[in-house]
């Protein structure tokens, strides 16, 4: 009786293959792993943070953690069915390099143009004055974009440094689809190194006694 | 070659919007699609450009302004190439600022100076010209490149008369005033459609009148609703607001035209003028006919803030500004309103007495010009080659017919400073004439009435007698007289039992 059932049950589900196994198990994988994130409240992920006041001094974080994984799960389960109608259609096992390459590549697409509502972003702090941040989520115009912005900047009050003015580069963005890196760096921020990161990350411009800003 | 192909799906999918974008501090550039219809309209190839005022700090107490290029762009079929500018960065010096000023305004001369536009026909100057070239404008909006010193005569005259500047102002141009100035009513059309109707200058919507489009804006108004809708009723605030695209400070261009059709027009329509309105017809033929005579007026609030604001009127005929003075008769004029115009009648009048008694005095000694009254009595004022300013005939229009205490006053004060002038004696003999028989309404005004003495010793006695004559053609039974002194600063009026 069970070899009739087991006669009965079609090849692609006895044999689905590793590719489907292989989804299907990183589909539920993920689906749990955002259920115990929102169960336990850990919207974000942490390594080495550390915070100085309001602001990020060292380490790294993901911020909206349940977001990514809900959202990869679910083109996990979507990738777990295209390869099984792939697996009853052609009537042979997907193979399982291809099936990761175009795991690989459906997620870097949808999370270059996840919606707005899936918005979810990854930083780094080197120090108060300066970070990098990588957001996904929104995708709009432009497509492509690198923008750079500086400003006047003057060395640390009650130095001698206090007149210098310097000129920084305080921002510095990339831009694709929906994912924006960013750079940003405020030495101002950074008192105990402000100096420091004046002379080495900034150019140095003549003193003037006339335009200020 | 997939970049590009992606990049013209995406120009088709989402026309009008930025693809690629390379930017430090605002400079660089981009690359956008281009929706189908400005393919159609402005062709495969088309370049334009967009400018914008711009502050350079050349140093720390001095800036200096530039209207200078922000976006050159060339169109290429779908695709957009787009060159940014950003004249003003953080590491600027003075020196740098200066220069970069310089760039700014020698890329603006070249950027007008680009053959078959609209630009190059302004700095040609000829009207017909700049009529074929109006829809080749190389900037985006309304807003032109060229100001208004670099456009050649005689169309420079013609845009300074539209928007009532002197010829020398560098304001830039917008396109819709060329259109106007060059009388092309479907262009002109065609811009009101992309501007809202509440956006238009006053100069503007007194051109499309004069153009016979004035339907075209109540059309305009119409559409986008709200209280520019026609009203039964129309009270202060829908006055102000507007009536079919039209509002009340509109009878600033009818005064700085002397335009009586104008005004008759913004009445119809149910718009009424106010003493604002009246004191801004009499201020604006003291800016147009005596402009150094605006800085040395004394009005107190709220005629002070609209001498300052005013702007001088176009060239008119004083009949046709009586004219207009005679649509204001229904006016409501308060008694300070009423003062304020018999100060502004001889303003002109005052000015020019000033000027040639200067003439007069020049070359004289300083004893002789501070001996007593010599000033005064050296003058003798030739009326006969000064023509009439058209104050006067306004004034006396404005207030034919309704005699009041206030009016008397008014008049009384006036006549002074009017010089002997036999056309201005006519005009207030006529005015005298139209108050016989009336009654006079308020006439505790007339009896606290001290018209004050502006002119020489030697006039005050013959001034007397004009107002006094004015006073027994209007009929009323008062007299002016003028007290005995070496120094007097004051008539007194007395009327009935007190004379």
């Amino acid at each position: 009786m069970a070899a009739n059932a087991e006669a009965a049950l079609p090849s692609a589900w006895r044999q689905p293959g590793a590719a489907v196994l292989v989804s299907l198990a990183l589909a539920c994988v993920l689906t749990d792993g955002m259920g115990v994130a929102l169960l336990f409240g850990a919207d974000d992920l942490t390594f080495g943070y550390r915070a100085a006041g309001d602001l990020g001094a060292a380490g790294a974080r993901v911020l909206d953690l349940p977001k990514l994984m809900l959202e990869l799960g679910l083109l996990a389960w979507l990738l777990t069915l295209a390869l099984l109608v792939c697996r009853v259609a052609r009537r042979r096992k997907p193979a399982l390099r291809r099936a990761c390459r175009w795991g690989i590549a459906l997620s870097v697409v949808a999370l270059l143009f996840a919606p707005g509502w899936m918005d979810l972003s990854v930083e780094h702090f080197d120090g108060p004055g300066r970070s990098t941040r990588l957001d996904f989520g929104n995708p709009a115009f432009p497509l492509l974009a690198y923008t750079t912005k500086t400003e006047r900047e003057t060395g640390p009050s009650g130095t001698p440094q206090a007149d210098q003015p310097y000129l920084c580069t305080i921002s510095r963005g990339w831009k694709l689809a929906g994912a924006r890196l960013q750079t940003t760096f405020y030495p101002s921020l950074d008192e105990k190194r402000q100096s420091q990161l004046l002379q080495s990350s900034c150019t140095e411009l003549p003193k003037q006694e006339g335009a200020h800003r | 070659m997939a970049l590009l192909v992606l990049l013209l799906v995406l120009a088709l999918a989402a026309p009008g919007k930025p693809l690629i974008t390379v930017s430090h501090d605002g400079q660089g550039w981009s690359v956008a699609s281009r929706p189908l219809a400005e393919i159609i309209q402005r062709g495969f190839f088309a370049p334009s450009a967009a400018l914008d005022a711009v502050r350079f700090e050349t140093s720390r107490f001095a800036s200096s302004s530039g209207y200078c290029t922000t976006e050159v762009d060339h169109a290429f079929g779908p695709f957009v190439f787009r060159r940014l500018y950003n004249w003003s960065t953080p590491g600027d010096d003075p020196a740098t600022a200066q220069a970069r000023g310089q760039a700014c305004e020698a890329q603006r001369l070249a950027l007008i100076a680009t053959p078959g536009t609209l630009a190059a026909a302004l700095k040609g100057g000829d009207a017909e010209d700049v009529r074929r070239h109006l829809d080749a404008a190389l900037t985006h909006g309304s807003e032109l490149a060229i100001k208004l010193t670099d456009v050649g005569q005689p169309m420079r005259d013609t845009l300074a008369r539209l928007m009532l500047l002197d010829a020398r102002s560098p304001v830039t141009l917008n396109r819709l005033d060329v259109a106007l100035a060059v009388g092309d009513k479907t262009v002109a059309e065609r811009w009101l459609q992309a501007l809202p109707a509440e956006q238009l200058a006053d100069h503007q919507r007194y051109a499309f009148y004069k153009l016979g489009l004035a339907r075209a804006i109540a059309q305009r108004a119409a559409r986008e609703g709200g209280a520019a809708q026609r009203t039964r009723f129309v009270d202060a605030d829908d006055a102000d607001r507007g009536v079919d695209g039209f509002r009340r400070s509109d009878f600033a261009m009818a005064n700085a035209h002397c335009d009586s059709g104008y005004a008759t027009f913004l009445m119809n329509k149910g718009i009424a003028p106010d003493d604002k309105t009246v004191v801004g017809a009499f201020l604006t033929r003291v800016a147009r006919e005596a402009p150094d005579a605006m800085v040395q007026l004394d009005l107190s609030y709220p005629y002070s803030d609209l001498a300052r604001t005013i702007r001088a009127g176009a060239s008119a005929a004083p009949a046709a500004c009586a004219a207009l003075a005679v649509d204001y008769r229904t006016v409501k004029l308060s008694d300070d309103a009423i003062g304020v115009l018999s100060y502004l009648t001889g303003a002109e009048m005052l000015t020019r007495y000033q000027q040639y008694a200067k003439r007069q005095m020049a070359g004289k000694t300083l004893a002789t010009r501070a001996e007593e009254n010599a000033f005064y009595d050296a003058l003798v004022f030739d009326q006969k080659t000064s023509p009439l300013p058209a104050l006067p005939l306004m004034f006396t229009a404005l207030l034919k017919g309704r005699p009041s205490g206030a009016a008397a006053c008014a008049a009384l004060s006036a006549l002074p400073r009017l010089l002997d002038h036999d056309a201005a004696l006519a005009a207030f003999k006529t005015l005298a004439e139209s108050w016989r028989g009336k009654p006079l309404a308020q006439p505790e005004a007339l009896a606290a009435c001290a018209p004050g003495i502006v002119f020489p010793a030697s006039y005050i006695a013959r001034q007397t007698r004009d107002q006094n004559d004015f006073l027994r053609q209007a009929g009323i039974a008062c007299a002016v007289s003028t007290p005995k002194g070496r120094y007097v600063y004051n008539q007194k009026v007395s009327c009935g039992s007190q004379r």
